[in-house]
């Protein structure tokens, strides 16, 4: 007998996905009947030629590559700052003491006003980018983790405890999988707020990247390649967030999942 | 006597809250002795449980328990305390896992032992898939593996249905008949308490002792014709006014404030 699955919820995009191909065709028709100026709304199949065309490798795949790549190291090094440093307030209360609060302080600083300071350090290039995104991520994974950690119960520590766990196995089989249902929301959110973050550090200050390929395609009116970029990382937010998703499901299958729907 | 449990004036006092859970509680347990611990609600029997197990400190008194090997004094949780991120088959090796017991045997002793307290069906199920009767064998099963000299039993059939809990006494008096481990058993019922025990611990009303001792002299094996035994009315009676009184007490308290 195999734990009964839910049934994956790619079945409902289907309607989402119908709906997005319907407003794709009021577009083009809306453009095509000059009801928008094609000018700032190039049809969409204009826009898909141009995502096809001539010089494409360099507006918009290896942009794409480059935000991609600061956006998963900037995940990468952020969410484990963040969690370690979540795990370290939880579980020792003078680094609690002096961690938090100055979370608490800077959390609400929006990011872009460290640029100058990190600019001084690293540079502009693509180090910049991965240390603003690192830093936005740390932020929500830290808290969440946190929050996880006050969240753990206490008896399941004195039943491994109980069946003979030493310190190091109650962290990794009673403290790690009671915080994982945290981690997975905490790196989830991180996740989005990673290609935000890259795409607006990449077009203030010119590093390669989408956010660059944007802002440049936008300051010329070419916005076949400007609708062209918006979608890439449409699609780049949507895909990363689905195949997160089944990793977690695959990783934690026994994280109950509670909907609103479920309650009558 | 050759005592395997000993308590020698346990007393504990929370200090986040101030409340004397238990006031130098005494007692022995024998090797191979089945002890069950009967008392009002919030008397301090989870609390000595946890106590004997070396889960918390004691604020003054100790408790010796005389182990032969390194097994440890397997506890049995009210509220079950299963890992809700391992199946029913990973829980019941988990103390095995812990003990650097190699996987090919942890998985032949657990699978054994889930034959044995019939939840082999429900291996692969996680423990909110289970329902409360098959919960509580997946704990019972976990505690059994790991083969400890002693059993730390906290109301371990209590929350099963009436007819369910008659079939899993008489199962596990079969189970501990066969290598008679050392048991302290909590429970609220004073039949299930003739029913399995060598003897019978009364507490008081919090703060904890020990108010009374009464063996129980029905002969083994026992099983459902123990109820009708001579003598079980009056044991019966005379446990049920040693408590009476202490739950009266529990009632009329007033909560510390
Ligand atoms: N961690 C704790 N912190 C503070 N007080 C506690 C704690 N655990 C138990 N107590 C208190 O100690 C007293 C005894 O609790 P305990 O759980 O041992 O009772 P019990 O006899 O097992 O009750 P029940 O039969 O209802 O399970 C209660 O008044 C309870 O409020
Ligand atoms: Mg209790």
């Amino acid at each position: 007998m195999r734990p009964p699955r839910r049934p994956s919820s790619a079945a409902g995009s289907w309607p989402a996905l119908l709906s997005f191909l319907g407003v794709l065709a009021l577009w083009e028709l809306a453009a095509r009947s000059q009801a928008v100026s094609p000018v700032f709304f190039p049809p969409p199949s204009a826009i898909l030629g141009r995502m096809g065309g001539q010089g494409t490798l360099e507006r918009v795949w290896l942009p794409c590559l480059a935000t991609l790549g600061h956006a998963l190291s900037g995940l990468a090094v952020g969410g484990s700052l963040g969690i370690a440093t979540g795990v370290l307030c939880g579980a020792c209360r003078p680094a609690d003491a002096v961690l938090t609060p100055f979370i608490n302080a800077t959390y609400a600083l929006p990011k872009i006003a460290a640029v100058p300071l990190v600019l001084a350090l690293t540079g502009s290039g693509d180090l910049l980018v991965v240390s603003l995104v690192a830093a936005a991520c740390a932020y929500g994974t830290a808290v969440m983790t946190r929050h996880g950690m006050d969240q753990l119960d206490p008896t399941l520590t004195l039943a491994a405890v109980n069946l003979g766990a030493r310190r190091g196995q109650v962290l990794r089989h009673v403290v790690l999988p009671g915080l994982t249902p945290y981690l997975i929301a905490g790196l989830r959110l991180a996740l989005l707020e990673s290609f935000r973050m890259a795409v607006v550090i990449e077009a203030l200050l010119a590093v390669r990247g989408l956010g660059r390929q944007m802002w440049i395609s936008g300051s010329w009116f070419d916005m076949e390649s400007y609708f062209a970029v918006i979608i890439v990382l449409a699609v780049l937010g949507y895909a990363s967030v689905r195949g997160f998703d089944v990793a977690a499901a695959a990783l934690a299958p026994w994280a109950r999942r509670y909907e609103l729907e479920d309650i009558r | 006597m050759n005592s395997k449990i000993s308590a020698r004036g346990l007393t504990k006092v929370f200090e986040d809250t101030g409340v004397k859970a238990l006031d130098g509680v005494d007692f022995d347990v024998a090797d191979g002795e089945f002890v069950c611990l009967l008392g009002p609600s919030g008397c301090g029997k989870t609390t000595l449980l946890e106590l004997l197990a070396g889960l918390t400190a004691a604020t003054s008194g100790e408790a010796v328990l005389t182990r032969r090997g390194r097994a440890p004094a397997c506890m049995v949780f009210q509220d079950l305390a299963l890992f809700p991120w391992l199946n029913v088959e990973e829980n019941v090796g988990a103390g095995l896992r812990f003990q650097g017991v190699p996987a090919p045997e942890r998985k032949r002793r657990a699978s054994g032992m889930l034959d044995r307290f019939r939840i082999a069906d429900a291996a692969r199920l996680y423990p909110h898939q289970l329902s409360g009767g098959m919960a509580q064998r997946a704990a019972l099963a976990r505690a059994f593996v790991c083969e400890p000299e002693i059993l730390l039993m906290d109301e371990p059939l209590g929350r099963l249905d009436a007819s369910t809990r008659r079939l899993l006494q008489e199962e596990f008096i079969a189970l501990w008949e066969a290598d008679r481990k050392t048991v302290v058993f909590v429970t609220h019922s004073i039949e299930e308490a003739l029913l399995l025990a060598d003897r019978v611990l009364v507490m008081t009303a919090r703060p904890g002792r020990i108010k009374a001792s009464m063996p129980v002299p029905f002969a083994r094996p026992r099983g459902p014709a123990t109820c009708r035994a001579p003598g079980f009315f009056e044991a019966e009676q005379s446990l049920w006014s040693l408590l009476e009184g202490e739950t009266r007490r529990t009632l009329d308290d007033k909560e510390p404030a």
